[in-house]
Formats: structure tokens, sequence, C-alpha cells
């Protein structure tokens, strides 16, 4: 059985990828007038661009910390 | 012409890359249907995505931006992109667990974990059930694309059929090697010239902005948060997000593309890009589909599947439609050829192997692997032949019946007190309400407005939970 390494410092990081999630259920704008933005796309497209981005930037800080070939990590 | 030129130097391309792979590779299982466990970042990263993007996404993404509007891009995109997280808490154990033990297939893992044959060959049969009829959306969505891009000149079920057989033939000679080869040139086709299908198709309509524009004074619903006719409500919206991380990789192509991985590096780097795929490809099929409004504007069911085509032949000259359409097939071989070379992996390995353990060499498994490629083909070609309902009711009931595995997996690689019993139950629960649901003997109100997924993974994931505590065994032994 393989096991989480270190939870508690894991735990931040699974805050901050639910917290992207919870983002991304933005019910609060669906019955707002809709935002037009560049190229004539709503505004919230672009919301979510940058909701990917920031995921993007998360995994990678996250795997420079605590995803190691196994000699180091496991 | 210009067009079949086109594609016979495309899939001749394919071949020859194919039967590249074929020749470094050797002839043991391990090879055959993993690559030897060699395979570097670069070619991992292509491989999972040209996997894991098919015709669903060229077709299914298009036809139903068009139906929905924008806001499928929303649900599409980033739930996708979260199945990158899953490369870690999955992909990572399994990739350690596939070196350390030599599994090849999921249900070899699960089965093993559990020291349980009931559970892997019920994970088995269940993923085999629900990757047969999405393998069959490939032939499916290959067949509409030709035969609109060449005016009926390919008829929709022969051009099923040449696929196929351009794909069986480097399936059958390389494996893995040949496939993941080959999705490396397919995913990189597909990118660019999905890029530029929509540079071509905007600018023809006065520019993306212009076209947008017209569109919104067309039909603002289009541009809405919950798409047109209220079509997201907060549930399904909900619903979708998860869909896809619970069940991506669970499709065993995906999962077995774990095990492939040359080292730690490789897996990482496909997950830190992976969502920037997402971010930027996933909105190219969408915005055809919603300006394909302006052309297009009366479409309705299974004709808005056909909205790219349909574009591409309005608005590009026939050598860049052929060129783009190109794009379009490599996302449909680079699926089904991973389908295939999954499911015949895990037919030999978890079936034929098992019943014939003594006699079974690694040559003869190799053996039995290429005729089911063969025979696993010609079924997902009978599907085509009628193809049913729409291309999205058909991914989306595959993706349910294989999420429900998702708690099992999960159970298996990081709950010790997980037992064999209670995950058996999970799985056989989830799929006969799933059963139960599909022909309306549960009434549809049993999922409370969100989508099946929901509600089936949470009482899978609870059943193991309460079953593993219930049952008082202790924890497994360290695998």
């Amino acid at each position: 059985m393989i096991r989480p390494k270190s939870n508690r410092q894991i735990i931040p990081w699974s805050l901050f990828f639910a917290a992207l999630f919870s983002l991304s259920l933005d019910y609060w704008n669906w019955d707002q007038p809709v935002g037009i933005g560049p190229l004539h796309l709503p505004v919230w497209i672009y919301g979510f661009i940058l909701l990917q981005l920031l995921l993007a930037a998360g995994i990678y800080l996250f795997s420079r910390k605590f995803w190691r070939e196994p000699s180091q990590s496991e | 012409m210009v067009t079949l030129s086109i594609i016979i130097l495309y899939l001749l391309v394919t071949l020859a890359i194919g039967y590249y792979g074929y020749r470094i590779g050797q002839n043991h299982p391990d090879d055959y249907f993993l690559a030897g466990r060699d395979v570097g970042p670069v070619v991992l990263f292509f491989t999972l995505i040209a996997t894991n993007f098919s015709a669903f996404f060229f077709l299914g993404f298009a036809g139903a931006g068009y139906r929905i509007g924008y806001s499928y891009y929303g649900i599409m995109s980033f739930g996708t992109a979260l199945v990158a997280l899953t490369f870690y808490f999955i992909g990572h154990k399994a990739w350690l667990l596939g070196k350390a033990k030599g599994y090849i297939t999921p249900p070899e893992m699960i089965g093993d974990r559990f020291r349980s044959r009931p559970l892997k060959v019920l994970f088995l049969i269940v993923m085999v059930i629900f990757t047969v009829p999405y393998l069959a959306l490939q032939p499916i969505g290959a067949g509409i694309l030709l035969q609109e891009l060449t005016n009926g000149l390919i008829p929709y079920f022969q051009g099923a059929v040449i696929l196929t057989v351009v794909i069986v033939l480097y399936v059958f000679l390389g494996g893995m090697r040949s496939v993941a080869l080959t999705d490396v040139v397919q995913g990189v086709i597909m990118f660019s010239l999905m890029f530029l299908a929509v540079w071509v198709v905007a600018d023809a309509l006065g520019g993306l902005s212009a076209a947008n524009a017209r569109v919104y004074a067309l039909n603002p619903e289009l541009f809405s948060r919950e798409g047109a006719g209220g079509y997201f409500t907060p549930r399904k919206w909900f619903s979708f997000m998860i869909l896809w991380m619970l069940a991506v990789p669970m499709f065993p192509q995906m999962f077995m593309r774990f095990f492939i991985s040359r080292d730690v590096a490789a897996l990482r780097t496909s997950a830190r890009l992976y969502p920037l795929v997402t971010a930027l490809l996933f909105l190219c099929p969408v915005i055809i589909g919603v300006i394909g409004h302006i052309p297009f504007p009366e479409l309705a069911g299974k004709e808005a599947d056909k909205i790219l085509p349909l574009m591409l032949t309005r608005f590009t000259p026939e050598w860049l439609g052929a060129l783009i359409m190109v794009g379009a097939l490599a996302a449909f071989m680079s699926t089904m050829d991973s389908q295939l070379l999954a499911l015949s992996s895990m037919l030999t390995r978890d079936l034929y192997r098992d019943l014939f353990k003594t006699r079974v060499t690694y040559e003869t498994q190799v053996q039995v692997g290429k005729i089911l490629i063969v025979i696993l083909s010609l079924l997902g070609l009978l599907i085509a032949y009628r193809p049913p309902a729409t291309i999205f009711q058909i991914a989306t009931q595959a993706f349910t019946g294989l999420a429900i595995l998702f708690p099992t997996t999960i159970a298996a690689l990081y709950w010790p007190r997980a037992t064999a019993g209670s995950c058996i139950a999970s799985i056989l629960v989830g799929e006969g309400l799933l059963i139960g649901l599909h022909y309306e003997l549960i009434p549809a109100s049993f999922t409370l407005g969100f989508l099946p997924v929901v509600p089936l993974v949470g009482i899978a994931a609870l059943m193991i939970v309460v079953g593993s505590l219930v049952s008082g065994k202790k924890p497994a032994e360290e695998m």
C-alpha cells in the first residue's frame, strides 16, 4: 500500500485547488447581464482561461516540491 | 481529388510512423502493450492529450457549442483541466506500482491489491462494456467528417471502414510504440490545424469580433452563463465540472498511460502542461460551433454535430479544408488506436492469460492481443453501422459508467482498510443504479437534479467506506 506522504504539507495545496474548483462554480454570475470583452467574447470566458492558468501554475509549484523521483519522495 | 490526395498522404505518413514503431519494438507484452515503460515527457504529453481528445472533441464540442453556446467552453475546459490533478494522485501511484509489480492493465492492479479475482473480472467487465461504445464514436465521427468534406464521394460507412483498417494495421504491427509515436504527429496536427480552422473560418466571416457580434445580435443566449435555453442548471454545472476528473482516468486507454511513463518527470511535465492546452485548444471548436449560427441558423439534433465539417466546406478552399480535416481525422485515430490497444491488452492479460495460465507464453500474449485488435475493431464498426442517438449522449453514458470505478481505484491506492467485497458491492450497486436510471426503472428525480454521476459515485464511495468498516477486517498488507 502506498500512502500519501506528508498530509500536513499537502493540505494548503489541497485548499488552493479546492478554491479554484469553487471559483469554477460561479453561480453568482449566472443571473447577471453578460459583459462583452475582447474579440466580442463574454467576459466570463476570460475568467475560465485565468482559472486554468492558475491551475497550471499551481500544479507546477506543487510538483516542484512534492512530486519527485521515488528514491527521494517514496 | 486534392482532398483525397491529402488524406491519402496523411494516412501513408501515419502508417510509416507506425511501421517504425514496429521496427524498434520487441515481441514482449511489456513492450507491445506499454512501449517498454520507457516513454519520455514529450511523447507522453502528446499521447495523453491525443488519446483523450477524440471525435467528441471535434464534432461533439462544435455541435454542443452550436446548441448550447459559449457556456460549453467553461464546463469542458476547466472540467478537463482538473484531470491533470489525477495524474498525480492516481497516475503517480499507479506508475510506482506498475513499475514495482509489472502491472500492464488497471484490472491487474486492482485485482492484485485486493487479492480478489472476482473484483478483477468485474473491473475488467465494466471497463470493456463502457469503452466499446466510446470506441464506436471514433469511426462514427470519421465517417461523418469524410462524407461531409468529400461531398458524399466517400460515403459515411466507407469512410469509417477506411480509417479503421489503417489504425488496425499500425496498432497490430507496433502496439503501444506505434500508437504513442503516431499520437505525437496526430497531436501536433490536431493542435495546429484546429487553430488554423478557427482563424480561417472567423476571417471569412469578417473576423472573430464581427462574427461574434453578429451571433450575439441573433441569439444573445449563446453568450449567457447558463447556455441557450437555460441548458445548465447549477446542479448540472457542478455535475459536469467533476464528471471528467472522475471518469477520464478510468478510461483504460488513459489509465494505462500512467504505466508507460519512463520516469516521474514525464508524468509531471504532462500534468503541468495539460491545463494550458485545455485553456486554449477547447475554445476553438466551440467558437466554430457558435459562429456557425451565421451561415447555418436552423440545424437541429444530430445535424448540429455536423457544424464543423459544414463550416469547413463553406468557408475554406478545398485543399485547406482537406488539410484541416486531417486534424480532425488525427483526433479520431489517436483515440481509437489507444482504445483498441487498451481493450486488447485487458482481454489478453486479464481474461485469456488467466484462463490458460500454464500455456500462455509472452509471445502468445502478443499474438492474442493482435487478434483481439482485429475483432474489437470489427465490433466498433458494427456499432458505427447504425449509430445510436447523438454523439454527446453516448459519450456521457460511457463517462458515467466508468466514473463508478473511481472510488474503488482511490480505495485501492490510499485506503488499507478497504475490502474487495465492499468494492464489488460498490461497483455492482453503482452500475445497477445507472442501468435503472437509463431504462427509467428508477425515476429521474432520484438524482435530485444532478447528473447521475454525482449520486452514483457518492453512493459507490459510501458503500466502500461503510462495507469496509463493518467487515472489521485488518488493513491490507503493504503492496
